[in-house]
């Protein structure tokens, strides 16, 4: 029965990791939620499948494990949320970008580094005085 | 009391801080305050060297053993007064000096911060917090040196500071560590130095300690750091680069002397490396036409010279360098002051334009004229007994080393000719730019200072004065440090006349040809320009560091600058292989399929055919519909484990993200498998089976229990505890509540970030993006081969 549902796992978690290295956006989305659907899975099978009774105290016991229900029961609730959250930005950034193609989004930390810096230089120094009014860093005043 | 006069400054600098708004520039008096309990200790001074020295204890963090422990030497006690001494007349010069515009709540706070950390950096005697108050100093004084963030020279300068006087702190951590550990103890004090001597880490402690005492004291070659240092303040640069933090090395090498000076290593690598930077140093400072960097490269070659004479580890050595020590805080915080006030009231520091300055600022001239004697070795300043002793001690070492000496103060003496030239009339030959210039930032009109900045060097002047006609009076003060320093022993006195000596002969030599030097200035000046290299220390600081920009941004640009999925392939490849590991090592459990109850089949075979379904469906509607199979076959697990409330809210959540789904395809485009080429494919398929079986794997690995279960104690307590009869809920709001607070706040808070994402409707971009150089269009474009660039286009159409 566990042996089963590691297999099961292994499939839904596999989709998930599939869909999630996809270029199309909407399948993004749809490969998380497969992995979170074997997340949650996982935290039921590791603690022990078991067929007893639920863990209500007003029927006679022995019961199955509370702790991984309750854990789950917070993983269902954060996964919709993120999944909704993605969506959004999914939908969000089809809308700037104008395609759903993932690896077209531009990254703009490729950019080169300008490294034409201003120099210490003990040579050839400024005058001692602050500078704060012709302050060509106009951001440097109000940060 | 010693731990008071460490964490006072830090206490007036929050205040300063408050106070900077209402006080503006007055904040300097309450300032200065913070220098009080500093200056008390001379009190105790008094007694030194006969009094046992105070020790304070307060604990800290006991495990790594690290505890407030300040001691109360001679040596630490005299150093402390020098800081609070110089740290309150730089708190009062900068009064009268700074501009009215200036951030003083930025700038006495860093002020007092910095001086908190070398009062704690001089007094303690615990290692791990004298590595920590070392740090301190360079964060402090890398603030203090960028305060006028807004130039590039500023930043640029504070930056070089920071990186090498951090490469040095790396290094006094080992030694701290290394220290620690073959010692027996991390106090300074109690170190078992038998034991130290003894151990194999004692010549990797040495060396190490040799690191951070040389980049602090800014020694060759990492002398490159104080000169460009001198971007901060002039009132900073007269505490920081004269008298205080580049003598943390100094003093590293004093109070580290007694236990490495054991080994000839130690003399035989800091007598040479202080000599050479003091020759260095000299020469660099005859070359230069602003006074502030004449100073600042002034300083570099005193502090080699006391870096010699401390390295020497003898008694002569030790004397001599403590008295040094005290002459040159006195003349060069002067001197610093007296170049501020030559730039406040004249609105240059550039040699060739400022001349005949003794008319127009008398007062200024008399210090300056007295310091700059002092730094020369001249009688009867004190300058030039502690220089007598120098001689006699590198007389005693050996013929080379007493040239180099010489070479040296020959040198000194010609730049302290130079900077005294401003005061009187000199030829000066003017470029049309320089002239322009003269124009634009020299005033005509030149007045005497205030007292607020003439009287803080009157009084260092004084003290060199005295030092010279009352020798008696540096004796007095160099003898409180005997006992600290074991030089207790060495019975010469300080005097003016010794007699016609070697050392007395030496001296005349030294100023005959250091004028020759000023007399030839000009060939001289020449000939310094010609053998010149192309090269040096600054050129290969700014080649390594711009290499380390290129090499960084390179890395980044190829592992953070690639697309989504190629980053998530990167973070897969390494999550599988780590895990991959993890799993290898730990040992399997297979149960037999065999015993399943038949009402299981069904569920799996609605996980599964959900998973193949989307995998094959082409159209967006059907991908969705078929995710909800593995959705409900999910509440169905639940349900026939036995979890009737995960069922229900999986249910729902499902219902709920299917609907999501259907109100957002009005937006989105279908669903479409864009080609992955072979390669792509091939690896992504590997990725995902190899994520699929890591993950069967790591369920199969986790079936055993390693610790009894915890769940027993909620079964048992959920009623009696929580009064609820269903475990999950009272677990839930009861026992995990803020986990359950903190889930809802998420919800709400991805509410509003999707209502508020909603609301941009169907707008494109709103604005033009901030960085012009940054046009997304062209690094599309760049990415995107043009194919594939049209049939987006087409299909955006449709």
């Amino acid at each position: 029965m566990n042996s089963l549902f590691a297999l099961i796992i292994g499939v839904l978690v596999g989709t998930g990791v599939f869909l999630l290295l996809s270029r199309s956006i909407v399948r993004v989305v749809i490969g998380l939620a497969f992995i979170a659907y074997g997340i949650n899975l996982t935290i039921l099978t590791v603690a022990g499948l078991s067929q007893a009774s639920p863990p209500l105290l007003s029927s006679p016991g022995p019961y199955v494990d509370p702790l991984p229900q309750a854990l789950i029961l917070t993983a269902i609730v954060i996964g919709f949320a993120t999944t909704a959250l993605i969506l959004t930005v999914a939908l969000r950034a089809y809308q700037v970008a104008g395609h759903d193609d993932v690896e077209a989004f531009g990254d703009n930390l490729a950019r080169t580094v300008d490294s034409d810096l201003e120099r210490a230089d003990p040579e050839h120094q400024s005058p001692d005085q602050p500078d704060w009014e012709d302050d060509t860093l106009a951001g440097g005043r109000s940060l | 009391m010693l731990t008071l006069a460490v964490l006072f400054p830090f206490l007036i600098a929050l205040v300063c801080a408050l106070a900077a708004r209402i006080l503006g520039r007055r904040t300097g008096f309450l300032a200065a305050l913070g220098f009080v309990p500093a200056l008390l200790l001379a009190l105790p001074l008094l007694n030194m060297p006969a009094a046992a020295p105070a020790s304070e204890l307060t604990p800290w963090v006991a495990e790594i053993d690290l505890h407030l422990r300040f001691r109360g030497d001679g040596f630490s006690l005299l150093f402390a007064v020098l800081i609070g001494l110089i740290g309150t007349l730089a708190t009062w010069y900068s009064v009268s000096y700074l501009s009215a515009s200036e951030k003083f709540g930025r700038f006495y706070p860093y002020l007092l911060a910095f001086g908190g950390s070398m009062l704690g950096l001089v007094l303690s005697d615990n290692l791990p917090a004298l590595f920590m108050f070392w740090e301190m100093t360079s964060v402090t004084s890398f603030l203090l040196i960028g305060l006028w963030h807004t130039r590039g020279a500023a930043r640029d300068g504070a930056v070089k500071a920071f990186l090498i006087s951090a490469l040095g702190g790396l290094g006094l951590l080992a030694a701290v560590a290394m220290l620690g550990i073959a010692g027996g103890t991390t106090t300074l004090s109690q170190l078992d130095l038998e034991a130290v001597r003894a151990s194999p880490l004692f010549l990797p402690a040495l060396l190490c300690t040799l690191l951070a005492a040389a980049t602090k004291s800014a020694q060759l070659p990492f002398h490159l750091w104080l000169p460009t240092a001198m971007e901060a303040p002039t009132p900073i640069s007269a505490f920081l680069h004269s008298a205080t933090m580049v003598k943390a090395g100094v003093l590293l090498v004093a109070k580290f002397g007694l236990i490495f000076g054991a080994s000839a290593l130690w003399s035989g690598l800091l007598v040479p490396l202080g000599l050479a930077t003091l020759a260095w140093g000299s020469w660099l400072a005859l070359r230069q036409t602003d006074l502030k960097a004449l100073l600042a490269y002034s300083t570099v070659s005193q502090l080699g010279l006391l870096m010699s004479l401390y390295g020497l580890a003898s008694d002569e050595g030790r004397f001599a360098a403590t008295t040094h020590l005290l002459n040159h805080a006195a003349f060069k915080a002067a001197l610093f002051f007296v170049v501020g006030i030559i730039d406040h009231e004249t609105g240059t520091r550039e040699i060739p334009f400022l001349q005949n300055l003794r008319r127009h600022l008398p007062v200024t001239f008399v210090l300056a004229l007295l310091a700059t004697l002092s730094m020369a070795g001249l009688p009867p300043l004190g300058g030039f007994i502690s220089k007598e002793l120098f001689y006699e001690a590198m007389l005693h070492h050996g013929p080379a080393f007493i040239t180099v000496a010489v070479l040296g103060s020959i040198l000194t003496f010609a730049y302290c000719a130079r900077l005294l030239s401003i005061f009187f009339e000199h030829r000066r030959t003017l470029t049309p730019e320089m002239e322009a210039f003269r124009q634009q930032h020299v005033r005509e009109h030149i007045h005497e200072a205030g007292p607020g900045l003439y009287l803080p060097p009157a009084l260092l002047v004084g003290a060199a004065l005295l030092f010279g006609l009352v020798p008696g009076s540096a004796e007095w003060l160099t003898r409180t440090a005997s006992n600290s320093l074991n030089f207790g022993e060495y019975k010469e006195h300080l005097a003016l006349w010794h007699g016609v000596n070697t050392a007395l002969l030496l001296s005349v030599l030294t100023w005959l040809a250091g004028a020759v030097v000023v007399w030839r200035a000009a060939t001289f000046a020449r000939f310094q320009s010609a053998v010149t290299p192309t090269w040096n220390a600054n050129t290969v600081y700014y080649r390594l560091s711009d290499g380390l920009r290129a090499a960084a941004s390179r890395v980044v640009a190829h592992s953070q600058g690639l697309a989504l999925p190629d980053q998530l392939r990167v973070m897969l490849l390494a999550a599988g292989v780590m895990g991959g590991y993890a799993v290898w090592r730990s040992p399997q459990v297979f149960h037999s399929i065999g015993v399943l109850p038949l009402s299981l089949l069904p569920i799996g075979v609605l996980l599964i055919a959900g998973a193949l379904g989307v995998l094959l469906s082409r159209n967006r509607l059907t991908a969705v519909i078929v995710m909800g199979l593995t959705g409900f076959g999910s509440a169905a697990a639940f349900l026939a484990f036995r979890a009737p409330d995960l069922a229900l809210t999986q249910l729902l959540v499902e219902a709920v993200t299917v609907i999501l789904f259907l109100l957002a395809f009005r937006y989105l485009p279908g669903v479409r498998d864009l080609p992955r080429t072979r390669g792509r494919l091939l690896l992504d398929a590997g990725l995902a089976l190899a994520a699929g079986a890591g993950a069967t794997l790591l369920t199969l690995s986790s079936l055993r229990f390693l610790a009894p279960p915890i769940s027993p104690y909620y079964l048992v307590n959920s009623y009696k505890g929580g009064g609820g009869q269903n475990a999950v809920n009272v677990l839930l709001v009861d026992f995990r509540g803020f986990d359950t607070l903190g889930e809802g706040l998420v919800v709400g808070m991805v509410a509003l970030a999707v209502v508020s994402l909603v609301k941009l409707g169907k707008k494109g971009p709103t604005t033009t993006p901030p960085n012009p150089r940054i046009d997304p269009d062209k690094i599309n474009q760049e990415r995107v081969n043009p194919d594939r660039r049209v049939e987006v286009s087409r299909e955006t159409q449709n």
